[in-house]
């Protein structure tokens, strides 16, 4: 988490990428190659994705249906903390975690819909997540 | 016809098209080195889509287009930078999303960014004012402020050739005047430029010649300090 | 001239004469399709059309499902009582599931949609009131009097009836009023805001929509099937539904169609290679988004544009009733007279800094006021606040004498203001004439009930609107690409469809931000010209502008903006000649730029 941290904040690929990403025409002009840029991108999510499906396989049993669910929490889990913070990522999955627990029981049919609940409500709150940037939109 | 030259940006006849609109149609123009060539014309006349056309940001056809010997039409739009050619776009187009610093960086990605520092300040002695937002997101800042970055962040690479789609869009008089008189000592440096503009008045007093575009075609070219005393020019593009 | 497309009819009479050539099986995989395509058409019209990233569309088609076979099993309810009560309740939940894309939209509302979707799936599953894993089966048929619907001959011209009907109405809905201010809402909604459309209710319908539809094929699918499972309406049947859409292409009704019929006859021929269905979906997808990123529908469409087809069709000819022309730029109201707009002491601050510092100005009736001021100086921000895109931190605003603070975006538009926006903000997948068609509409969100109830109405008032929008182009020189899309135009022109379609509001204060930025002299010419006949025609008009030339020539008064704050206001030779605006603002400019020339 650190070192892609470090990689998009320090690095001229990792810059180049998130300009690619705000405006792709205008990283083109400065000589970013954009697919490249984006296809790269998505090699290091995967990768990363890899990673941790690695790291949750011992703990969960291993189907081809693994990947889809754990990857929507995640996924919620990460927005929920703020797109792009690693510390909001951690928090995030946490709350999911807490909840979880706490639904075991009585309601364990319930856990899921009162997560996603929770987390509907928390993006209403706060459209970029709890650590997220707001943006300025200047009409 | 002007013949292609070893080095400058020689465009031959030059189309594009969108859909069904032709935008651009049959023009050439150059710029030699250490000149500065005017490209005026209202609005949906086809500048912009000949500076894209240039940069391979948009498909176009070409008898022919050069830039320091080589083929910008086997050129990849992200490598055109790289010839030596810097685009400020129309519209600023800066990284909204990152600091002033970094948009400067990301000017000069092509090359070495050993002295990149250096470069940057003198990014800053050119644009004192936009020192201080060093640190702040580029999103932040005003129009003009903007369009001192991309100017800025054009000239981090150090071009032979700044390319300028229309930079006094929307900016204050007073703004206009800066950038003017910032552009004038570009010129007494040596930097090429190709300025493209719907202020005509403030085109004739940055460049040696003009090209006039009306509907994608050349309807005028020349020296700049003949076409401003054309009595068409003048009632057309300097309304008097 | 109404032109009835040679397709439809065929299509219809193919449809119901299918059944007579088909086997059993076949017949329920037509079926399936048929099922499909409606649930497809709802998520068309809730993503392709409204914007909204539903990925909870297969959750709506399951609870359809479900309802229905829960009420007709567990309580033995009369299948055609329960089927009416199963899509309410999807109606229900469909809107619960829109109220976080009030707040939220783009990929947030997917993966909230999508959260949804997958806790209403593992709650299914794991909820022994639903039957748990196993799902609930012994789902009793439908049946008429006289007509047995259990057999798939009959129950296929069931479905068909449903098909038809719910295409048909999908459709109406497309190329009218609804459709184009769904499409506005999704190209962008903050000029859609301004052009009267209000948003939240907007969002409402759309999911709504989605989730009438789905359930009624949730409630079809389930008599027929006699069996549900949790399975049945799972994430992959979801990507199915999303593959359909973009591939039919995501604005296109008839896209959807066409997605659900290739996309469940290649499932049924791919049954053999169970396991690279998947990777040939997704590998179909990728496909299209790549090669046709506007799916079939986009590239047939792209290829009519290219050689001029029309669709095939057979003209009706109807005697001639012309429309009333209209007036040229028709005068707003009877002139009003006072104080046309009053900001009193407004400020704004956006984390810390000062937008707007006590800002105060006023406009009289008929005037043309300019606002002048450096970039960042808060003018664009002042429009914000007045039309209703921020609540001002303090202070009021009037609208003729009327307090109209922090009243929103489309109120405000009701109330006769309209504006422009400094970057453009047009609706670029609409044509040219259909951008000002949004606004010509200024019928409340209600009105749509006339869909159901005077379907003629919302015709007739297509046809005038179309009528008014053609007039209002070719009063602004656009009556040659109406039919182009407004992302193709030239930069000018956009400009000039923008205060075209802020005008076709009929406003009596119309606000333009920076209008004459990119033109030439002619041009500039024209744009004055324009601006006063706009003022004599009833409106008041307040500009922002860097062009001295113009704001000296036509604004009756200005007020001068720096830093958050009023530095100057008056009559245009008042402000040019104050040290204060020369400084901050003017510059040394003209005397100089004469002598370098």
């Amino acid at each position: 988490m650190l070192l892609l941290y470090l990689f998009l904040d320090r690095t001229k690929l990792g810059t180049a990428m998130q300009a690619a990403a705000m405006d792709r025409s205008a990283a083109t002009a400065m000589g970013v190659n954009v697919s490249t840029s984006n296809a790269i991108a998505f090699a290091i999510g995967s990768g990363i994705a890899a990673v941790a499906g690695a790291l949750v396989g011992p703990l969960l049993y291993v189907n081809p249906a693994l990947g889809v669910y754990v990857g929507i929490k995640g996924f919620a889990a990460a927005i929920l903390g703020g797109f792009g913070s690693i510390p909001g990522a951690i928090v995030g999955g946490l709350i999911f975690g807490l909840i979880e627990a706490f639904s075991s029981g009585p309601l364990s049919a319930y856990s899921e819909l009162l997560t996603f609940v929770v987390f509907a409500i928390a993006m209403m709150v706060r459209q970029t997540g709890i650590f997220g940037e707001r943006t300025v939109d200047r009409a | 016809m002007i013949a292609g030259t070893a080095s400058g940006l020689t465009v031959q006849n030059l189309s594009v098209r969108y859909g069904r609109v032709q935008a651009v149609s049959g023009v050439s123009f150059s710029v030699a080195d250490g000149e500065s060539l005017g490209i005026i014309g209202a609005n949906g006349a086809g500048k912009s889509s000949t500076l894209k056309a240039i940069f391979r940001l948009t498909d176009s056809t070409a008898e022919s287009m050069h830039f320091a010997g080589t083929s910008l039409q086997a050129t990849q739009p992200h490598h055109v930078v790289s010839l030596g050619m810097a685009y400020v776009p129309e519209g600023r187009r800066i990284f909204a999303g990152l600091s002033v610093r970094k948009n400067l960086m990301m000017g000069a990605y092509r090359s070495s960014w050993r002295h990149l520092g250096d470069r940057i300040e003198r990014v800053y002695d050119l644009f004192p004012a936009l020192k201080k937002f060093d640190d702040t997101l580029a999103g932040a800042l005003s129009g003009g402020q903007q369009q001192m970055l991309a100017i800025g962040r054009a000239l981090v690479s150090e071009p032979k050739l700044l390319v300028l789609d229309e930079p006094s869009m929307g900016l204050a008089p007073v703004l206009i005047d800066d950038i003017a008189a910032t552009l004038r000592r570009l010129r007494s440096q040596g930097v090429s430029m190709l300025l493209v503009e719907q202020n005509a008045k403030l085109t004739f007093g940055l460049t040696d010649r003009c090209i006039v575009l009306e509907n994608g075609r050349i309807v005028k070219e020349g020296l700049s300090a003949v076409l401003r005393a054309d009595p068409a020019v003048r009632q057309i593009y300097l309304g008097l | 001239m109404i032109r009835i497309g040679f397709g439809k009819p065929v299509l219809v009479a193919l449809l119901l004469l299918l059944p007579i050539i088909l086997d059993s099986y076949t017949i329920h995989v037509a079926i399936l399709i048929m099922l499909f395509a409606i649930v497809a058409v709802g998520l068309s019209l809730v993503m392709g059309f409204g914007g909204q990233v539903n990925l909870a569309q297969a959750a709506f088609f399951g609870t359809g499902a479900y309802v229905s076979a829960l009420l007709t099993t567990t309580y033995s309810w009369n299948p055609w009582l329960a089927a009416p009560v199963a899509v309410l309740a999807t109606c229900a939940i469909a809107l619960a599931v829109a109220i976080p894309a009030l707040r939220v939209q783009s990929h947030y509302l997917g993966i909230v949609s999508l959260g949804l979707a997958v806790a209403f799936s593992s709650l299914l599953s794991n909820s022994d009131l639903t039957g748990g894993a196993s799902g609930i089966s012994k789902i009793p048929p439908l049946s008429l009097p006289g007509l047995d619907l259990s057999g798939p001959r009959d129950y296929y011209y069931l479905v068909a009836i449903a098909l038809i009907l719910i295409v048909g109405f999908a459709l109406f809905v497309a190329n009218t009023t609804l459709g184009r201010r769904f499409k506005a809402m999704r190209d962008d909604m903050l000029a859609a805001a301004a052009s009267g459309i209000e948003i939240r209710y907007y969002r409402l319908m759309a999911f709504l929509l989605a989730g009438l539809v789905g359930g009624v094929a949730g409630v079809l699918y389930v008599h027929n099937a006699r069996y549900v499972s949790p399975d049945t309406f799972g994430l992959g049947v979801m990507f199915l539904l999303l593959a359909m859409v973009i591939i039919g292409g995501q604005d296109s009704i008839w896209g959807a169609v066409v997605g659900a019929v290739l996309l469940i006859t290649a499932r049924n021929l791919l049954t053999g290679i169970q396991t690279y269905q998947q990777l040939a979906y997704g590998g179909l997808i990728v496909a299209t988004v790549v090669f046709a990123p506007r799916g079939l529908a986009g590239a047939a469409s792209d290829l009519r544009r290219r050689f001029d087809l029309p669709w095939p069709s057979i003209p009706i000819p109807r005697t001639a009733r012309a429309a009333p022309p209209p007036p040229k730029l028709k005068v707003a109201k009877p002139s009003r007279q006072g104080v046309a707009l009053r900001v009193d002491s407004v400020s704004k601050r956006f984390r810390g800094l000062h937008a707007l510092d006590g800002v105060s100005l006023e406009v009289g009736a008929g005037e043309i006021h300019g606002v002048i001021g450096p970039n960042g100086s808060g003018k664009t921000t002042l429009f914000n606040v007045i039309s209703g895109i921020y609540r001002p931190n303090s202070g009021r605003v009037f609208v003729w004498g009327r307090d109209v603070t922090g009243q929103r975006s489309f109120r405000m538009s009701r109330l006769g203001v309209a504006r422009t926006f400094q970057n453009l903000r047009l609706f670029r997948q609409l044509t040219v004439v259909e951008n000002v068609m949004v606004a010509l509409d200024r019928d409340p969100a209600q009105a749509h009930i006339g869909y159901l109830i005077a379907p003629w109405v919302v015709v007739r008032k297509e046809r005038e609107r179309r009528a008014r929008a053609l007039s209002l182009l070719r009063d602004f020189d656009l009556h040659d690409v109406a039919n182009e899309l407004a992302v193709n135009l030239s930069y000018g022109r956009q400009r000039r469809l923008e205060i075209a379609r802020a005008l076709a509001a009929e406003p009596t204060i119309l606000l333009l931000d920076e209008p004459a930025a990119g033109l030439n002299a002619a041009e500039q010419e024209g744009l004055k010209a324009t601006i006063r006949k706009i003022r004599d025609a009833g409106t008041t008009v307040v500009v922002i502008e860097h062009n001295m030339n113009l704001v000296m020539n036509v604004c009756e008064r200005l007020t001068v903006f720096g830093h958050g704050k009023v530095i100057a206001a008056g009559t245009p030779r008042e402000v040019a000649a104050s040290p204060v605006v020369i400084e901050a603002y003017l510059g040394q400019a003209t005397p100089e730029a004469e002598a370098a020339l």
